[in-house]
């Protein structure tokens, strides 16, 4: 018979998880699957800010450019989120240049969580929330062909529950992965992943 | 039955003092005493921030360890820590995050490095090993206001702990380590500003 304690021990354990609700401002289309032959390759460059959150919006008035090691992990995530994307060849970091090159403002800032004091008397059981707002200003180039412009905001509500230090940064890298998916539909569907070749 | 409060707020206190004993703050080059201004003569200032951490600060033979800008929402964190080291000088009456405009104005480029101990260590020996904590500023202030020719204030601070901490909790301890040497430096480059006549209306 497991005792009482023990249930209660690996109950807050095995409950301890974060979730993710992610709306998405416009929606998004589909992303079509690319066969390898016809994906293009890529460069992007990303410009990242920090901005506090209050008032359930992003406070303009008071950036943080993540220019360090913080501006070092948001152009690798990016990085990875356009490869999962399946729609291209390679994806490096650089300048606009030969290849299709897609430059990347991003502005993100997250509130503190709630029910802090709560989650930690009880040691996770009850959970804390956390909204995010994350902004994606994206300027696609290619030689020949005029410049684009797309913009996507999602709004993300975390959920974490169980034991752990809710104070940290996000660990997970899924809503920038979808927010990076949507952008590269609309892309796809205005013909930017279309080869030179093949245009 | 005796209300145990009273002996834990003696003990805590006593604690704190014995730690805060074996602390030596230097700070470099010593500055005046801090003027005593009235209210209504203290100037507003605007201030911009910026942080570097350093290993080098604490071993310049560390080549292999680069220093790392405090970005987006860390340097975020940091700025209310500052902001409470100015207000605390008592020599400003407001005191804003903003770029250099129409106000007095201070920039500061920090460098700064905190070496703690490896926690296995303090973990193992329950902290009863006694070590050495070790906190480094390296503040450059650009004072500027309209009409005045920007002037560089440099100070240095350097804290240097010895803790023996068997059973005080890890976090009393980085709190009592931490505190007290920011704001020396800081009150040391004011004081050096406010002799230099920043600080006058």
């Amino acid at each position: 018979m497991v005792s009482p304690r023990i249930a209660l021990g690996l109950l807050i354990v095995l409950s301890g998880c974060t979730t993710y609700e992610l709306t998405m401002i416009p929606p998004a289309p589909a992303l079509q699957p690319r066969p390898p032959a016809t994906r293009p390759d890529l460069t992007i460059a990303v410009q990242s800010t920090y901005a506090p959150y209050g008032d359930e919006d992003l406070q303009l008035g008071d950036l943080y450019p993540r220019n360090g090691r913080l501006g070092r992990m948001e152009q690798n995530r990016y990085q990875e989120a356009f490869a999962a994307t399946q729609q291209f060849r390679s994806v490096a970091v650089g300048d606009a240049g030969n290849p299709l090159h897609c430059r990347l403002v991003i502005l993100s800032g997250r509130e503190p969580p709630t029910n802090r004091l709560l989650a930690g008397l009880t040691f996770g059981l009850v959970p804390t929330y956390r909204r995010e707002i994350l902004r994606l200003d994206a300027t696609v180039s290619a030689p020949g062909r005029v410049p684009a412009s797309y913009a996507i905001e999602g709004r993300i509500l975390s959920r974490t529950q169980g034991p752990g230090d809710t104070s940290q940064p996000r660990f997970s890298n899924v809503p920038e992965q979808q927010l990076t998916a949507a952008l590269v539909a609309r892309m796809a569907a205005d013909g930017w992943l279309d080869r030179e070749e093949a245009r | 039955m005796t209300h145990p409060w009273p002996r834990i707020r003696h003990a805590g206190t006593a604690l704190l003092l014995v730690l805060t004993a074996c602390r030596t703050i230097t700070v470099e080059p010593q500055g005046d005493a801090l003027p005593a201004l009235p209210e209504a003569k203290r100037p507003a200032l605007d201030f911009a921030l910026h942080v570097t951490e350093d290993p080098q600060l604490w071993d310049p033979g560390l080549t292999h360890l680069r220093a790392e800008v405090v970005d987006g929402e860390d340097l975020a964190d940091l700025v209310p820590t500052f902001r409470a080291a100015l207000e605390a000088t008592n020599a400003f009456s407001t005191i804003r995050r903003a770029p250099t405009g129409q106000r007095r104005h201070c920039d500061l480029s920090v460098r700064m490095y905190h070496m703690t101990p490896e926690g296995l260590g303090l973990v193992i020996t329950a902290g009863l090993w006694p070590h050495v904590e070790h906190e480094y500023y390296e503040v450059i202030a650009i004072m500027s206001a309209p009409g005045h020719a920007p002037q560089t204030y440099t100070v240095r601070g350097h804290a240097e702990t010895l803790l023996w901490s068997p059973l005080i909790p890890i976090g009393l301890v980085q709190w009592v380590v931490q505190s007290g040497t920011l704001q020396q430096t800081i009150d040391a480059f004011v004081a050096r500003a406010a002799a230099d006549g920043w600080l006058r209306g």
